[in-house]
C-alpha cells in the first residue's frame, strides 16, 4: 500500500486519471441520455459496478479521449475550475450546459488504496444522476451537437500552452455564442466532498429549447 | 399513538417490534444545504473550447 501526499508529483497525476476517466464514461452516458447521437452507436457496459452507456464510434471516441488528455495537465496541476459539456442546437446556441465543478482541498497524506476504492463509490452517485437526469429535463431539439468548455482558475490565456498537447487538436478561446445562456434553468444534480477532490453537477437548461 | 404493524408469518414478531420501534423512532437532523454553484458565471474569463467539432453520425450510418 502506497501513501500518497498532495506535494507528490504522483498524487496529481492520480487524481486526473481517475477524474478524466469518470468525465470520460459521463460525457458518453450524457450524449446517450441526451440522444446527441443515434442509440445505436451505443453499447452497454459497467462501469462503477452500474450500467452505463459508450459508444463504440471511433471517431466519436476518438473525440472525447482527444479532449480529455488536453484537459488532463490542468487537472493535474489543479488549473481547471469547471468543465462544461456544451449541448448545442442546430444554430449552434447552447440547450443544455451539464457543469462539472471541482476543486482539490489540501490535504497531508492519504492511502492510495483508500483513495480509489472510496472515491469511485462517490463518483457512482453522479452516474446515476446522469442516467435519470433525462426525467427533469425537456426533450432536445433535433440535430444537436455538443461541445466541450474548460473554464481555467486564471485567465484562459495563460493555460493555452499547457492545454495544447496534441498538435492535431488545436483549442481556442470560446466565443459568446457558445457560452452565452439567457435565463438558464439550474438543476443541481450531485455535489461530493471527498479528501481528495470535490465535485459538483448541475445542469443549466434553456428555458425555450424549441425556439 | 397506536402502532399497526403488518408482518409475514415466517418472521420473528418479536424481533420485528423491536426493529420497528427503532424505525419510528426519531433521530438528529442535520440542516438541508442549500445548492449553490461553486463558481458562478464570468464574463471577464471565457473559457477554452477545442476548434475540432465532433464528427456528425446520421441515424442511417448506424443501420
Amino acid at each position: 500500500m502506497t501513501t500518497l501526499t498532495r506535494q507528490d508529483l504522483n498524487f496529481g497525476q492520480v487524481v486526473a486519471d481517475i477524474l478524466c476517466e469518470f468525465l470520460e464514461v459521463a460525457i458518453h452516458l450524457i450524449l446517450y441520455v441526451r440522444e446527441v447521437y443515434p442509440s445505436g452507436i451505443f453499447q452497454k457496459r459497467k462501469k462503477y459496478s452500474v450500467p452505463v452507456q459508450m459508444s463504440c464510434h471511433p471517431e466519436l471516441n476518438q473525440y472525447i479521449q482527444d479532449t480529455l488528455h488536453c484537459i488532463k495537465p490542468l487537472i493535474v496541476k489543479n488549473d481547471a475550475e469547471k468543465i462544461v459539456v456544451v449541448i448545442m442546437d442546430k444554430e449552434h446556441h447552447p440547450v443544455e450546459r451539464f457543469v462539472f465543478e471541482m476543486s482539490q482541498p489540501p490535504l497531508v497524506s492519504i492511502s492510495s488504496d483508500t483513495l480509489l476504492s472510496h472515491v469511485e463509490q462517490l463518483l457512482r452517485a453522479f452516474i446515476l444522476k446522469i442516467s435519470v437526469c433525462d426525467a427533469v429535463l425537456d426533450n432536445n431539439p433535433p440535430g444537436c451537437t455538443f461541445t466541450v468548455l474548460v473554464h481555467t482558475r486564471e485567465a484562459a490565456t495563460r493555460n493555452m500552452e499547457k492545454i495544447q498537447v496534441i498538435k492535431d487538436f488545436p483549442w481556442i478561446v470560446a466565443d459568446e455564442q457558445e457560452v452565452h445562456m439567457r435565463e438558464p434553468r439550474l438543476i443541481p444534480l450531485k455535489t461530493m466532498t471527498s479528501d481528495i477532490v470535490k465535485m459538483q453537477l448541475y445542469v443549466e437548461e434553456r428555458a425555450q429549447k424549441a425556439s | 399513538m397506536d402502532v399497526l404493524l403488518h408482518y409475514r408469518r415466517q418472521n420473528n414478531l418479536p424481533q420485528l417490534l423491536e426493529i420497528a420501534e427503532k424505525a419510528i423512532e426519531k433521530f438528529p437532523t442535520r440542516p438541508l444545504p442549500r445548492f449553490k454553484p461553486w463558481f458562478p458565471h464570468s464574463d471577464s474569463k471565457p473559457p477554452l473550447t477545442p476548434t475540432t467539432i465532433p464528427p456528425v453520425i446520421s441515424p442511417n450510418e448506424v443501420a
